[in-house]
């Protein structure tokens, strides 16, 4: 059970790390710097498909959390965790079933979402190699960063608070952001590596989830079967929760690039380098 | 033997002459104690015009900080320029040294990064190496921004740039990577 509860607990960390800055970004990108365009077509359509997909997953596991949760309150009502009569033994079956229901569901639906991601992934890479990596040296990168084109020029994007914590929406943060946001500057440059190095994790993370889930499929029905309902279950329901509707704790703000305004410099512009 | 006890003898009075001249040189580019900024700014200033006085310039950069970090304010960025202009006048440094000094201590963003003209999935194939550069730097803003300068938001400025920059190139040299392996 313990090991579910890992695999549970890295699924919903692969998403919420895929997604935490899409989510807490609202759109502030602004076209100060050089062009770059990080996100094309091919990009913001793989982000979209990864959010339906996302709230294709939460539509089919909201009916069986929400189940799973009448029939816990039930169990734990009834005091069930000290009985064995008829009763407390089909309702204690019943939460089984279900949880064995929720991950089934997110095995089915993993190759999906992997996938998507996975698109996401290598077409940002794509757009990163080719704007940022092959017309750019360590010295633009910076200037981009800093929002500037050949003279210091501050830029003071505006970083505000997440609308919304569930899956769908995460993705849906990333989508709508880059939609709107499809001038380029530093801001979108360190967006865009947040979300490809992201991409790049929870693909591996997705992995291992997937090779978890089938490894130990076997012994988890079994284990259901039989086993008692222990806390670990009702973590693990507590987080596949967390998965689909998001926590606050596990947000972090996006990075604000060269918000301070820059001093006058021309005193010392024999020393300075652009 | 005479020649030998000669020899020694000579060896002896050359070490004696030669020790003679290091100090007396090293009296001659003194600082006087200087207390102050003004105070050593001054004293270095002229004794970079001696010429024996050049090698010193690193012993007046890190006085120079001492002293500023015992009384940060935004002026001392104005003495560090003069010294450092002064040094290359007077040919203590090359010029180059002096901005990559200058920029180092005294600019939130990285001079280390703008040297370097290649594109950057050749440039930023060596992570180790970029943040081994990004660290020492951000090392020395902390010193010359934070610590002379006593300027919080520059120095926060520069660690945003550190972060910013630390996740971009990260994506940027695996997705050059990862074009590589796909070929």
């Amino acid at each position: 059970m313990s090991n579910i509860n890992r695999v549970i607990r890295n699924f919903y960390l692969a998403f919420t790390i895929t997604a935490f800055c899409g989510v807490n970004a609202t759109h502030a990108v602004t076209a100060t710097g050089p062009s770059v365009n990080l996100f094309n077509a091919a990009t913001i359509e793989s982000l979209s498909n990864t959010s339906k997909t996302a709230r294709a997953l939460e539509s089919s596991l909201e009916k069986v959390i929400n189940q799973l949760e009448t029939q816990t309150a039930l169990y734990e009502s009834a005091e069930c965790t000290r009985s064995n009569d008829a009763g407390c033994v089909q309702l204690r079956k019943g939460v089984k079933k279900n949880y064995a229901e929720l991950l089934n569901q997110i095995q089915e639906q993993l190759p999906e979402i992997k996938r998507n991601i996975t698109e996401t992934r290598d077409a940002l890479g794509e757009q990163m190699v080719s704007e940022l990596g092959r017309k750019m040296s360590p010295g633009d990168l910076q200037r981009l960063l800093a929002g500037r084109h050949g003279k210091m020029t501050p830029s003071a994007p505006a970083i505000g608070k997440a609308k919304t914590g569930r899956l769908s929406g995460l993705f849906e943060g990333y989508y709508n952001l880059v939609r709107r946001g499809g001038n380029s500057s530093g801001n979108s440059a360190v967006l865009a590596s947040q979300l490809y190095i992201d991409a790049v994790y929870s693909a591996s993370y997705l992995d291992l989830i997937g090779a978890e889930i089938d490894s130990q499929h076997t012994e988890l029905l079994l284990e259901l079967e039989w086993g008692e309902l222990t806390a670990q279950m009702t973590g693990t329901v507590g987080n596949v929760k967390q998965l689909l509707w998001g926590s606050e704790d596990m947000r972090q703000d996006i990075l604000n690039v060269g918000l301070q305004g820059s001093q006058p410099q021309e005193a010392f512009a024999d020393l300075y380098v652009d | 033997m005479k020649i030998a006890n000669m020899l020694i003898v000579s060896l002896a009075l050359a070490s004696t002459i030669g020790c003679s001249s290091v100090s007396q040189t090293r009296t001659a580019c003194a600082d006087g104690d200087a207390r102050t900024v003004d105070t050593l700014l001054t004293a270095a200033q002229h004794n970079l015009g001696n010429s024996s006085c050049v090698t010193s310039f690193d012993d007046y950069f890190d006085r120079l900080i001492a002293l500023s970090r015992e009384n940060p304010g935004a002026d001392n960025k104005q003495a560090f320029a003069d010294l450092i202009r002064s040094g290359i006048a007077n040919g203590a440094i090359s010029k180059r040294d002096g901005m990559e000094r200058f920029n180092a201590y005294f600019e939130p963003e990285f001079y280390s990064l703008k040297t370097d003209v290649r594109s950057n999935c050749v440039a930023l194939s060596d992570r180790q190496h970029d943040m081994t550069a990004l660290d020492g730097e951000l090392r020395k803003k902390r010193i010359g921004l934070l610590e002379i300068m006593g300027d919080t938001d520059q120095f926060r400025q520069s660690q945003q740039f550190y972060q910013d920059l630390t996740v971009v190139m990260d994506a940027v040299r695996h997705s050059c990577d990862a074009a590589l392996a796909r070929r």
